[in-house]
């Protein structure tokens, strides 16, 4: 277990290589000077090929590439464009927020969608299962960023009860985490009732069901863990999402985290920040899934033997 | 000697409804089980062999199953008339079921010593402290041949032949007074078949139960059952005791096609003579006898009328052809 840990975290390094050349080769055929970016239109053609120089950039780029890595092992993924300030230190500032904000929306999902989808399945065909289904519908197929303003405008505007702008208080996280989970926990809802139902029909609930189980038993005890196995993964892709793909819900409330970084570094081809945006949520990425695999490893006995 | 009775069923009709098509799964099945005997459930696939077993056991699903009427008493209980709560009491302590897959018939996510703990704890009227209950589960787990160390494994460690011995583990936990063997063998090696039909053999003296063998393979039924029930259509065509079937020479057409069907060591015959055509559609049941499209005897008043029982002796016989035979007595 602890090898196959090991190994699949050193796998992290190739990955990251493949995504550093990938990133690195898109970013340098768009069009676009980094000096004149930072110097702005005014500056002299002789200022902006010294800054070039300065910076690296008349060099090939596959010098430059390796010579990006051998600065990222260092952790030194250069300086912004924009603040001149290290990269690296920036992105750390912002991450509490975001890995914040994340969490609690995978949280939020999860206490609202798991239970209202284990309902739905319990009485199938019921007046509350088919409300859930309708409302959950509703809410999958509205927008992330309609569903965002239409909270502000009743709880902060119409009803004055939470701020709308800034991180600086738990308050504050309140309407933002309601945005991100709510649409989610819909499709989580809908998710749970199907692997809940399918669950139900295997033949181990009939031979729990046999022993004398009663039906209350026989969900808590025999179908709720098998039925949470692929619930599993899609709340790790999620929560992978989130941290780096939640730009609008920040955006919209101004919380100053990972996707208020890529937005203003993509507006500004601040290309050292770009870069190390995307290496930093790779590496989350990867770690996310792993930890999926071991979370599902330790549900699902069967899967150890993948683990070896 | 008056044996006593455990099981009676009468007339149970069952159907399954989906949508707008009802499917006539039971059409009228009755018997009786002794205690200390083993009853034989012959037929082919779909012709109601599972679905009597779970009418017993009230396992039925939930919106699709209905038991339109009949009875089934089990030891002086009416079944049908209990509630939910007494029926869970009954289920696992005092019927027990083996189901015929072992390989999807076991929880893949819990250790195979907590599902036949479980069977224990759910029916420990005893108030017994868990410890008692654990090494219960490693005596059971040792009568069934299972190494008690295993008890912390997880179904997939084990095969299939393993876990069907846990699955019949579970099933003997409580010391059931009635075993309800659904194909136990079916999904199992030839090999595996024998030792585990063994086992159960050797349990079922040891632990005084009565069992259900359902099969459709009758060579389990002559090496294992005491009377023999053959299912078709939903209606039993012929019931009587292993003599009656196995020495007997007179059958229901049916099961004359079952015995047909079987490859024979020391006969003449180069083919095997299998029924031809299939089970009528449950949904659109034939007129007359069911079993009529398929018969070779078949005479006009087979395609009108339901044929009624003839009995003679310990042996009954769903079929016209009997009237004219000696001994038999319409019912």
């Amino acid at each position: 277990m602890l090898r196959y840990i090991l190994n699949r975290i050193l796998l992290i390094i190739p990955t990251l290589i493949v995504v550093i050349f990938l990133i690195f080769f898109i970013l340098n055929i768009v069009p676009g000077d980094p000096a004149r970016i930072i110097l702005g239109q005014d500056a002299s053609a002789e200022a902006v090929a010294e800054l070039n120089h300065e910076l690296g950039m008349d060099r090939p780029m596959l010098e430059r590439f390796f010579r990006y890595l051998l600065d990222a092992v260092r952790l030194d993924f250069g300086e912004s464009y924009r603040s001149r300030e290290p990269v690296f230190d920036e992105i750390l500032a912002k991450f509490p927020t975001t890995l914040m904000l994340s969490l609690l929306a995978i949280v939020g999902m999860s206490v609202i969608g798991i239970p209202l989808g284990i309902i739905s399945a319990v009485k199938q065909y019921s007046v509350l299962d088919y409300s859930l289904t309708v409302s959950s519908l509703i809410l999958a197929s509205m927008p992330g960023f309609f569903l965002a303003l239409m909270l502000i405008l009743i709880f902060s505007l119409k009803l004055g009860l939470l701020p709308s702008m800034g991180a600086d208080t738990a308050r504050h996280y309140v309407l933002p985490v309601l945005a991100l989970s709510l649409t989610n926990a819909a499709y989580l809802a809908r998710l749970t009732r199907t692997s809940m139902l399918e669950t139900m029909r295997q033949d181990y609930i009939r031979t729990a069901r046999a022993k004398g189980a009663g039906k209350r038993r026989v969900i808590t005890h025999h179908a709720l863990k098998p039925a949470l196995i692929p619930i599993i993964t899609v709340l790790g892709m999620n929560f992978a999402w989130l941290l780096g793909g939640a730009l609008i819900t920040e955006m919209i409330f101004g919380l100053p985290g990972i996707g208020n970084i890529i937005i203003r570094a993509v507006q500004m081809k601040d290309v050292p920040v770009i870069m190390a945006t995307a290496i930093f949520l790779a590496v989350l990425y990867k770690l996310i899934m792993l930890a999926v695999d071991i979370i599902q490893a330790v549900v699902d006995p069967r899967l150890q033997l993948r683990l070896r | 000697m008056e044996q006593s009775t455990l099981l009676e069923v009468r007339d149970l009709r069952v159907e399954y409804t989906s949508g707008q098509s009802v499917v006539h799964a039971l059409n009228g099945v009755s018997f009786d089980l002794h205690r200390g005997e083993t009853l034989g459930l012959v037929g082919e696939t779909g012709a109601g062999k599972t679905t009597t077993a779970l009418s017993i056991l009230r396992l039925l699903p939930d919106r699709t199953g209905h038991i339109r009427s009949g009875e089934i008493v089990f030891d002086g209980i009416p079944l049908l008339g209990l509630n939910e709560h007494a029926m869970e009491a009954i289920r696992g302590a005092r019927i027990s079921m083996i189901f015929q897959d072992p390989m999807t018939a076991l929880n893949p996510v819990i250790p195979v010593g907590k599902q036949i703990e479980e069977a224990l704890f759910l029916h420990n009227t005893d108030g017994l402290p868990s410890s008692a209950l654990g090494s219960r589960v490693d005596e059971i787990l040792g009568m069934v041949g299972i190494a008690p160390e295993r008890k912390k494994e997880y179904p997939h460690q084990f095969s299939g032949g393993m876990k069907q011995r846990v699955v019949i583990a579970m099933a003997l936990a409580c010391t059931p007074e009635l075993l309800i063997a659904d194909e136990p063998t079916t999904a199992l090696d030839v090999t595996i078949q024998a030792q585990v039909l063994g086992m159960m053999a050797e349990f079922k003296q040891k632990l005084d139960m009565s069992m259900i063998m359902i099969t459709h393979d009758l060579g389990i039924v002559a090496k294992t059952c005491d009377r023999v029930a053959v299912l078709y259509s939903g209606q039993i065509v012929e019931t009587g005791t292993f003599e009656d079937f196995f020495v007997g020479q007179k059958h229901h057409p049916y099961t004359d096609g079952l015995f047909g069907s079987i490859p024979s060591l020391e006969g003449e015959e180069t083919r095997l003579h299998p029924i031809e055509g299939e089970l009528p559609d449950p949904t659109a049941l034939p007129e007359g006898c069911a079993f009529h499209p398929r018969c070779p005897h078949c005479t006009e008043r087979c395609r009108t009328a339901q044929p009624p029982e003839f009995k003679r002796g310990t042996h009954m016989v769903r079929c016209i052809l009997f009237e004219k035979e000696e001994g038999y007595r319409e019912q």
